[in-house]
């Protein structure tokens, strides 16, 4: 075949200018819709006209370049050449259409299309008479008005007039014609949406959109449970919530962040992290002094509480507090050394009164699923057995919020009874004696831990709840850090300032704005194995997260600058000098997900496998840090690498890589396809490799001083139940011997919601009451 | 209770009890279909009896009726509201059988 390329059109110029590659298949699709709209079928026909109109053009222009208006010529005359006579119309009519509506954009409507706008507003006049009810989402039925739609689109879109009628007049024409009978308001808006999307009108559609969710969907939500976020119960609150959530999403990736950041997240090149609550920060860290000193002096409340004078009462403003913060950050709220905090109250208490204090914190929280969205508060209490350093000389607040006249380093045995009870507590479960899911208790080991009296029978008794209930986080705080730990693992790290601002505690509260976390797998497979698109890459998308960063940020100070009238007004509440939130402290948490197939893809092996993978995961990980630091430096505005939870996310992730990178992640992804599927969480190695505790803390803790906030190992007990003495030295060994931040053991439960009885290990059903009793026989299925 | 008040109360939910006139190991009696709990059940009349409602409905869940509990990535919760991957996590993770944890 002879080719000759210099005679081929390769290059079309626009309207605006801008000179693009001729694509053929364009003109074929233009061709199948005019042909469409008058009843055609036939899409080869359109291919084969779309290839003669290709000649045509090659002849006529000989490799120039031709305008949008010379090809569109040049389409009629085929059409009408090729005997095509009812579509060449309908194209003529089509961009006819286009060209007016361009014209009034423009703002130099044709005369006849003046006319016809004068002609438009006599029949939109006629029109109100049309017999048709609208239902509205104001619940009401009013009769038609077309008039509604025309203010509608010029309040919402900011088009012209002249263009809301036309846009309105055809949404009419199409409701008369379609004879629709149940004529809804979010019906008429799909409806005019389309108009919007025939006449181009894209940046306006968008603007025009309806966010909310198909009825399928919503009776679907209100029958079944949540199973994104295991700390969702099935019921009314909590559906409410899901159905709010889905709309807040939605808002989200429309207006809070732009088109770039929405379509990464979507595609699943990275995860912005509870966009459902979008006009909130992520979690929020505090002290017990700011409830001491302040009471409960809460925006828009309904009475105001003076300073606590009764540990009760300090315990029942701490946990409302703690509800009135989970309305206003979607995560963790942590309380900061909880027990020393409590102690000036404590004083003079017998050991019984004392105990009951204990186990009524530990349930005010782990029975809160009656709060927002049926949802338990995901609460964390931060426990020292020391007075830490940093507070031992800090004036004591006491009942009624006045100062005791001693410092909290003289209540170190009040501290410590009071951390001795909460983990007994912790010891015996709830009532049936499970463990408690909330609060959390994260016990500081720090170098002065040891240095304080009491620490072994303490440790002893904390390492006990480890191996029998699981819940205790040891939280290692090596030399000189201090940090106040919350959520899943996260942890503030103390800076010279906050050190400084111990000395008025109620003032350290920290924040973290929100959570994004980066795809790492993906990023291996869009490298191809090389080493410098694969560094490259990940600077890239670390940019995409500080800009989603920097969206959400400017959101949220939108919504704090409406002060007391706006909707974080909490968060505004100004008692000490500042605003209760602290923008100059929050963080923004750059989450990592999945290193371990992100270095198992790229070099062939998993970090446990070889030490040249283990280093190579170690330099992905300074790379992230350096390059969030520098981003740091160049904004202002602080952000640190997080071992994200992901308990969703490592599942989303493995599954939309399968759907899009399924050559590459089928390699590396765990689990069991189809849908079983997830990605190793953060920074961790293979879940299911047989190596020892130790190891594992080890060689995960290498990464942890890379992520500053916040690191944590799982050793997992299943039905294993070990000793608590050697967990005792397990935990000094890590402390000394490891880089590790925070360890936590899990044991595995079964509870049988017949017989009441719990039992260690997984079983399918209860031992006891799957046995025949006298004349009851179960018979195998 | 009484045999025909069982038998009655079971009939109200037809969409999670059936239930025939069974004899089994020589006594006469009711055989039960749960079907929440995909469980068949024979109680001899003595059984029924001596038994009180709530007793031998629990029965036919044949120890069944149980929550898992576990940590899910940073916090403990029941098993059976995780999602797919945290399931398929769940299984693959390695326990340690240390007794003395080194």
């Amino acid at each position: 075949m002879e080719v000759k390329p210099t005679e081929k059109v390769s290059f079309i110029k626009k309207r605006d200018g801008r000179v693009v590659p001729f694509e053929k298949e364009k003109i074929t699709e233009a061709i199948f819709k005019a042909a469409k709209s008058v009843g055609g079928q036939d899409r080869y026909l359109a291919e084969d006209l779309a290839e003669a109109v290709t000649l045509y053009i090659n002849k006529e222009f000989q490799g120039k370049t031709p305008s949008v208006e010379d090809i569109q010529d040049i389409v009629e005359k085929v059409l009408i050449k090729t005997g095509h006579a009812k579509t060449a119309k309908a194209y003529i009519l089509y961009r006819e259409k286009r060209s007016r509506i361009r014209q009034v954009k423009q703002g130099a409507p044709p005369r006849d299309m003046l006319e016809e706008i004068t002609e438009a507003g006599m029949k939109i006049k006629e029109s109100t008479d049309l017999s048709l009810f609208v239902r509205t989402s104001g619940e009401n039925i009013v009769s038609w008005e077309i008039e509604r739609i025309i203010d509608s689109l010029i309040r919402e879109t900011g088009l012209e007039r002249k263009i809301a009628q036309i846009i309105a007049l055809e949404v009419e024409k199409e409701i008369v014609s379609s004879k629709v009978k149940n004529l809804t308001a979010p019906l008429i808006r799909e409806i005019v949406n389309s108009k919007l999307i025939e006449f181009g009108l894209e940046q306006e559609r968008r603007k025009y959109t309806r966010l909310g969710l198909p009825l399928y969907d919503v009776r679907n939500i209100i029958f079944n449970p949540n199973k994104e976020n295991a700390n969702i119960p099935h019921n009314p609150e909590a559906t409410n919530l899901t159905l709010a959530e889905q709309i807040k999403k939605e808002f989200a990736l429309l207006e809070v962040f732009s088109p770039e950041i929405s379509d990464a997240h979507l595609r699943g090149d990275l995860h912005l992290h509870d966009l459902g609550f979008i006009d909130r920060p992520y979690c929020s860290g505090q002290s017990l002094e700011y409830v001491k000193k302040f009471g409960l002096h809460l925006p828009n409340a309904l009475s105001i509480a003076k300073p606590a004078r009764h540990p009760e009462t300090l315990l029942a403003h701490m946990v409302k507090f703690s509800a009135a913060l989970q309305g206003h950050f979607n995560g963790a709220i942590g309380w900061d050394a909880v027990n020393v905090f409590f102690a000036p109250f404590l004083e003079g208490m017998s050991e019984k009164e004392m105990r009951q204090l204990a186990q009524m914190l530990i349930y005010e929280y782990s029975q809160q699923a009656v709060a927002r969205g049926g949802q338990a508060i995901f609460s964390d209490i931060n426990i020292y057995w020391e007075v830490p350093e940093h507070f031992a000389n800090v004036p004591a607040l006491g009942p009624g919020g006045v100062e005791t006249g001693k410092t909290y380093g003289e209540y170190q045995k009040a501290t410590q009874e009071f951390a001795r009870l909460l983990f007994e507590v912790y010891l015996e479960g709830d009532g049936m004696g499970r463990p408690f899911f909330f609060p959390k208790p994260l016990l500081h080991i720090t170098n002065r831990f040891f240095q304080t009296d009491g620490w072994e029978d303490f440790l002893a008794l904390v390492c006990l709840v480890a191996a029998e209930k699981g819940n205790p986080y040891f939280v290692f705080d090596r030399d000189n850090t201090a940090r106040i730990s919350e959520c899943c693992r996260l942890s503030f790290k103390l800076e010279a300032s906050d050190i400084n601002d111990a000395k008025f505690p109620w003032k350290m509260r920290f924040s973290a704005l929100q959570n994004v976390t980066l795809n790492l797998p993906r990023i291996a497979y869009m490298a191809e194995r090389s080493d410098g698109k694969l560094f490259s890459l990940l600077d890239h998308y670390l940019n995409l997260a500080v800009q989603a960063h920097i969206e959400k940020r400017r959101f949220i100070e939108t919504l704090l600058a409406a002060g007391q009238s706006g909707p974080l007004a909490l968060l505004t509440m100004n008692l000490d000098g500042e605003p209760y939130l602290r923008m100059h402290r929050v963080t923004h948490l750059i989450g990592l997900l999945g290193l371990n197939e992100l270095v198992q893809y790229h070099t062939g092996q998993q970090l446990h496998e070889s030490e040249e993978a283990f280093k190579f995961g170690l330099k992905v990980v300074a790379a992230l840090k350096v390059g969030s630091e520098k981003r740091m430096k160049e904004t202002g505005y602080r952000f640190v690498l997080e071992q994200t939870p992901a308990e969703s996310t490592a599942h989303r992730f493995a599954r939309l890589d399968l759907e899009h990178y399924g050559t590459q992640s089928s390699l590396v992804v765990k689990g069991r396809t189809p849908d079983m599927v997830y990605y190793t969480n953060s920074t961790y190695f293979n879940v299911s490799e047989p190596m020892s505790a130790i190891e594992r803390v080890k060689k995960e803790g290498v990464f942890h001083p890379l992520i500053e906030a916040g690191a944590l190992t799982h050793v997992w007990l299943g039905e294993n139940k070990p000793d608590p003495r050697a967990l005792a030295r397990f935990i000094l060994k890590v402390f000394t011997n490891t880089a590790n931040a925070q360890i936590a053991f899990s044991p595995e439960f079964t509870s049988c919601l017949d017989c009441g009885k719990v039992y260690r290990g997984i079983y399918k059903s209860c031992p006891w009451c799957s046995e025949n009793v006298g004349g009851i026989i179960k018979v195998a299925q | 209770m009484e045999r025909q008040k069982f038998v009655e109360y079971l009939g109200q939910f037809p969409g999670i009890y059936e239930f025939e006139e069974r004899r089994q190991n020589g006594s006469s009696g009711v055989l039960v279909k749960n079907k929440d709990y995909n469980t068949l059940t024979f109680f001899s009349e003595k059984a029924i009896s001596e038994g009180e409602l709530v007793t031998l409905l629990k029965h036919t869940h044949h120890g069944r009726n149980v929550e898992w509990i576990s940590r899910v990535t940073g916090y403990f919760s029941k098993i059976n509201s995780w999602n797919k991957g945290k399931r398929a996590e769940f299984e693959d993770r390695h326990r340690t059988s240390e007794n003395r944890l080194s």
